[in-house]
């Protein structure tokens, strides 16, 4: 808890000397939450150059709301906020239509994978993610992979917390059936 | 110990509970075999999410970032020099408009001008300004226009 009642110290303090004019603190917020911005929208959208547009919108938004930031929020939630905000906006934007298994099979990275086995498992995964309905689509990232809880899951994405635990149950349900080759692979 | 719901196994798996109550959950798994095969499928759909990984490092954005935060502060600073683009759009559209309404006056003028013949015989022999403004040539404010060339400044200027 005091971790985190530092941080927003901290995030404070640099959203202050950024509103009076500190635009190298702007690369400091970057370098330490890119990596968390890049992630929750290129699992959300899929794809590289809109995830990549998406990052440096939320960052020059926070560059530009500096003057008026107040710390009522914490800092990691306004930020998620903005970027659940505006990938929910692309997605709409976007067709409906899911990607493709082997449009996922030549995104994966193959230095990310170690064998061809791993590889299809996280193509799997992707598109089973994918299928989801968009609520519980990015419930379950927000749970899973930015280990948010639920207060927080509701905090940044203004459903309520009740809402919040029933998308996640039955996105795990189904992410459970459309998985379950892959687990009976790995039994 | 009842047993547990979705969120607890939730939870229980992500790490989330209490010391206290993760160890009361660890006991009840080791005694209730419903609970326990339900922790392992839900812990084994975790593990298998959880190798979905995003690899960043070709993807930095700071640069990117500051560059357009300084070309918005370049911007604010100096808007007419540096919004060139913009600005040549707004006088495009400032003298479009001047031509439009031009155009729209001129026809007006026409139509007015072409409905309304007689009205200009009564002024003939004086100048056609006074008709064009629709002052009355006889009417009570004409001299503030007339002042400096009336017929009778005119005839003095002959005179002289």
């Amino acid at each position: 808890m005091n971790n985190m009642t530092d941080s927003q110290t901290t995030e404070t303090e640099l959203m202050r000397r950024l509103a009076s004019g500190e635009i190298e603190v702007l690369s400091e917020i970057v370098k330490k939450y890119q990596d968390k911005v890049l992630s929750l929208a290129y699992r959300f959208l899929n794809d590289w150059t809109k995830s990549e547009d998406i990052a440096q919108e939320t960052f020059l938004r926070i560059y530009k709301a500096a003057g008026s930031y107040k710390p009522q929020a914490k800092f990691n939630t306004w930020l998620y906020r903005i970027v659940v905000n505006l990938c929910l906006d692309e997605q709409r934007k976007q067709s409906k239509a899911p990607i493709s298994i082997e449009e996922i099979n030549n995104q994966v990275d193959d230095s990310q994978s170690n064998s061809l086995e791993r590889k299809e498992t996280v193509a799997l995964v992707q598109n089973a993610i994918n299928e989801l309905p968009e609520r519980q689509k990015l419930a379950v990232i927000l749970h899973r992979y930015e280990s948010l809880s639920y207060d927080q899951i509701s905090e940044v994405t203004q459903w309520s917390k009740s809402a919040v635990e029933s998308l996640l149950v039955r996105a795990y349900a189904n992410l459970r059936e459309k998985l379950k080759k892959i687990e009976n692979n790995i039994k | 110990m009842k047993c547990l719901n979705d969120i607890e196994i939730m939870d229980f798996i992500s790490g989330k509970l209490e010391p206290e109550r993760r160890n009361e959950v660890q006991e009840h798994i080791s005694s209730c075999t419903q609970c326990s095969e339900r922790v392992q499928e839900s812990s084994m759909l975790w593990d298998t999410l959880g190798q979905w990984d995003i690899d960043i490092t070709d993807h930095n954005i700071a640069d990117k970032v500051i560059a357009s935060a300084q070309e918005s502060v370049q911007i604010r600073k100096h808007p007419k020099l540096l919004n060139k683009r913009d600005f040549l759009i707004d006088v495009l559209k400032i003298a479009a408009s001047i031509i439009i309404a031009i155009g729209i006056g001129q026809k007006l003028g026409k139509i007015s001008a072409g409905e309304k013949p007689s009205e200009l015989i009564p002024y003939q022999g004086k100048p056609e300004y006074i008709a064009a403004l629709g002052l009355d040539w006889a009417g009570d404010f004409t001299w503030l226009v007339m002042e400096e060339d009336s017929p009778s400044q005119e005839m003095s200027n002959e005179q002289k």
